[in-house]
């Protein structure tokens, strides 16, 4: 059997990278799909595999008809391939609702595969994801058997009593909103969440002690490890679904 | 590894550097309550030290600038004292405990010889006595004193210590 995760949001900035990141650090050696306008994914290495896709909304609107559904050729191809039971989509914004449709027009074949699908859809308190998450859960059941949403603290609160409303009820979870130092931010978008693990061994600590000072050094290794663990948490749900396939 | 397991490692290397933190920060701020009052001063800005215990030195600096000698004595070993206290606290919940005995038994020495060295008890002078003042600034006073006045002596008898305020301690010797 095949199970595929697909973690999407249109609106930009609302932490999907980070989930991805994060749903990836639970399989080291898991396949991820990421289908971007720009690779983005780098510290990840081989295993992830690139699509680009145009940068706009209406980009890919304008191409229309058979020219969409080609926009996502490679992405599909990977859906259906048998070599790689589980893979995680990293849809880039403004792509998600195009994907679903495509996805919709294939949700016969998909079946007949047998190839469960789940999506992650991060919500921040910014009307444009709330607006695009309830979009995305509305056509999400025509293809897929499992949706998460991840609440987004980055923006405040979320209200997510919405989008509770959907059938099948989403599964929720939360991602607290993160105060981190400058000097943290630099490494993290520098590298991401895979090479964060590593700071549970003291002799990467000294490294960072050393060259930031005791202090700061520590409080950078703190929020990087705090940050990688409320975001592994915040997809638990989803890498607990995608780990049991 | 199982989901769970790998959230709980993730944690656990985040609770590690924490523990660290805090370990640092306490010690930190043992050290300066157990030094000198000018690096207490200095040690405001010492980047270890976490919001907790930067509040606590500001408290303490702020009161051995404001109390009496004496008071500032007492003040100085009701911290220490606390912190001891504060500092096993938190140790119980380290993997390393026999670091933490070492610790505490470091600490709890160095206090009581802290308390020995530097607590000055009054004496009532029986006799004339002369003393020979060494000031803060290395010069010499001589004073005279007559039966019924009061001196104040360190654990060695021999020595008497005097507050000159504003400039320091001058010590004597008979």
């Amino acid at each position: 059997m095949l199970r595929r995760i697909v973690v999407t949001q249109d609106k930009g900035g609302a932490s999907k990278s980070t989930l991805v990141r994060a749903l990836a650090e639970f399989d080291p050696t898991g396949w991820v799909l990421e289908i971007e306008a720009h690779r983005r994914l780098l510290e990840l290495g081989p295993r992830v595999e690139h699509c680009p896709v145009r940068a706009s909304y209406s980009d890919i609107q304008n191409t229309g008809g058979k020219a969409a559904r080609a926009e996502f050729d490679g992405p599909i191809d990977a859906l259906f391939d048998q070599s790689r039971p589980k893979l995680i989509f990293d849809l880039g914004a403004n792509a998600g609702a195009s994907f679903f449709a495509t996805l919709s027009d294939y949700a016969p074949a998909i079946r007949d595969e047998a190839i469960e699908i789940a999506v992650v859809v991060p919500v921040t308190a910014h009307p444009g994801a709330q607006a695009s998450a309830a979009t995305l859960l509305a056509v999400a059941p025509k293809f897929a058997n499992m949706s998460f949403v991840v609440l987004n603290g980055m923006d405040g609160p979320v209200d997510d009593s919405a989008l509770r409303a959907f059938e099948p009820t989403p599964m929720v979870s939360h991602f607290a909103k993160q105060e981190l130092e400058p000097e943290a931010l630099t490494l993290l978008v520098g590298g991401g969440l895979a090479p964060i693990g590593n700071l549970a061994d003291l002799r990467v600590q000294r490294r960072l002690t050393e060259r930031f000072g005791h202090g700061l050094g520590l409080r950078i290794a703190r929020d990087l490890l705090r940050f990688r663990a409320d975001a592994m948490e915040s997809v638990r749900m989803a890498a607990e679904w995608l780990a049991q396939g | 590894m199982s989901v769970g397991t790998k959230i709980v490692e993730a944690r656990r290397a985040l609770e590690a550097v924490v523990r660290r933190e805090q370990f640092l920060s306490v010690s930190a701020y043992t050290r300066y309550l157990l030094g000198r009052q000018p690096d207490m001063v200095d040690g405001l800005d010492d980047p270890r030290l976490l919001e907790p215990e930067r509040v606590k030195l500001k408290s303490v600096v702020r009161i051995l600038l404001e109390e009496p000698p004496r008071g500032r004595l007492e003040a100085r070993a009701r911290h220490v004292l606390s912190e001891i206290a504060n500092l096993a606290g938190r140790l119980a919940t380290l993997d390393l405990r026999w670091m933490a005995r070492a610790l505490l038994g470091a600490l709890a020495f160095a206090g009581l010889a802290l308390a020995l060295t530097r607590t000055a008890q009054p004496c009532r002078v029986t006799s004339p006595l002369v003393v020979t003042w060494r000031l803060p600034d290395g010069a010499l006073e001589t004073q005279s004193f007559a039966p019924g006045d009061t001196v104040f002596c360190t654990v060695d008898p021999h020595r008497l210590r005097r507050w000159i305020p504003g400039f320091g301690y001058a010590w004597g010797s008979l």
